[in-house]
């Protein structure tokens, strides 16, 4: 019978003196606690290092992934990294736990450029908001019915084709 | 001969919901000299693609998506496809032993995003991604790009002096034809393709708006 759990998760990117980022996850929770620290390269987006460690698991083989995770080294944060992560870390001999820490450190890399662009849009106001999302949309088609918000009939999607 | 040259059908590919019968109509309707299948991972079985041919009296032709460690490749004339996910010198090798093009595709698809542009990405250091030393050609012209990526692209064919080719990579039917490659010369077979592909006999375009 399980009394209590607990689950806390970090993660992170700092700029570092050469430029390039330095990114962490971090999950502690009642049967695991492992994390992954990595070094991306500007402006590339390529994973240039990588260590990571699992300091609490459920069997001694959950630690023999960590050597799966310098596969990432050379991989650029882009379209198609899940898969590739998932691939070469949370395969059948690896640790999809592992991969997902990889995967929150990769999107901590993407918020690291995309918050703040998207708080100014979230600033404005009335009219004003309605035409920076458009903008928005105009500039990443690809969002385009990614979710309602985005979908046709949406006030944000006015104007915006999706086969445009 | 306008062809596109990057098209997926729901034969061969889960994610595509493009009939291949229908993808050939739409090919002629919308004024394409003919299509090549490039599903992810998986090639058309020549003979199917003959009868299909024949059947609509179009010119069909057939290359393969794979999926790398550094993106997408197009690879024509590679009957065996390596499993997994395949590092791309190891894939230069199997397409050089079986007389093959690769081109990468979509190169800077995702990579222009929203916020992004802080980055500064510079001509010089997109043209020294490793990939771009083993292609024998880029998709400077994708109809899944944006405009600013499909720029970045070609400006990375000019200076590297990699050639250009176009392809919808449609999963659609309203995506057909959005961007394609001009041949010079009319392309009869497949093996036609191969060797206009490497006599670097065309450019790429856009198509259909």
């Amino acid at each position: 019978m399980l009394l209590s759990y607990a689950r806390n998760k970090h993660a992170s990117a700092s700029d570092r003196p050469d430029g390039d980022l330095l990114v962490k996850a971090a999950v502690q929770e009642t049967f695991f606690a492992a994390k992954v620290e990595m070094v991306v390269k500007i402006p590339d987006l390529e994973i240039s290092s990588v260590e990571g460690v699992i300091e609490r698991c459920f069997t001694g083989e959950c630690r023999q992934t960590i050597p799966l995770l310098q596969q990432v080294v050379g991989l650029r944060i882009g379209s198609g990294i899940i898969k590739l992560v998932n691939n070469f870390v949370g395969g059948p001999h690896g640790c999809p736990r592992l991969a997902d820490l990889v995967l929150e450190c990769c999107e901590q890399v993407i918020l690291r450029y995309t918050v703040e662009p998207l708080g100014e849009i979230l600033s404005k106001k009335g009219n004003e908001l309605k035409t920076a999302y458009q903008e928005f949309l105009t500039q990443n088609p690809r969002l385009i019915n990614s979710c309602i918000a985005f979908a046709e009939g949406s006030p944000l999607r006015e104007g915006i084709d999706a086969e445009s | 001969m306008i062809i596109d040259l990057h098209v997926h059908t729901k034969a061969l590919s889960p994610c595509s919901s493009l009939d291949p019968e229908e993808a050939i109509q739409e090919a002629k309707r919308i004024g394409l000299d003919g299509i090549c299948f490039t599903e992810h991972g998986k090639l058309w079985d020549a003979q199917d693609l003959e009868r299909l041919s024949n059947k609509w009296h179009f010119p069909l032709f057939c290359g393969v998506e794979v999926e790398t460690r550094d993106g997408h490749l197009l690879i024509f004339g590679l009957d065996n496809i390596p499993p997994g996910i395949p590092a791309p010198a190891d894939l230069r090798k199997a397409v050089d032993g079986a007389g093959g093009v690769m081109i990468a595709a979509h190169p800077f698809r995702g990579f222009l995003l929203f916020g992004f542009a802080d980055l500064s990405m510079t001509l010089e250091s997109a043209c020294k991604r490793r990939v771009f030393q083993l292609v024998d050609a880029l998709e400077t012209h994708s109809g899944k790009s944006t405009k600013k990526e499909n720029d970045l692209a070609q400006a990375v064919g000019q200076k590297t002096s990699l050639k250009s080719v176009g392809g919808s990579d449609a999963h659609t039917i309203s995506e057909l034809g959005r961007c394609v490659t001009v041949f010079a010369h009319p392309i009869k077979s497949q093996a036609d393709l191969i060797a206009e592909l490497k006599r670097g006999n065309f450019r790429a375009d856009y198509f259909r708006r």
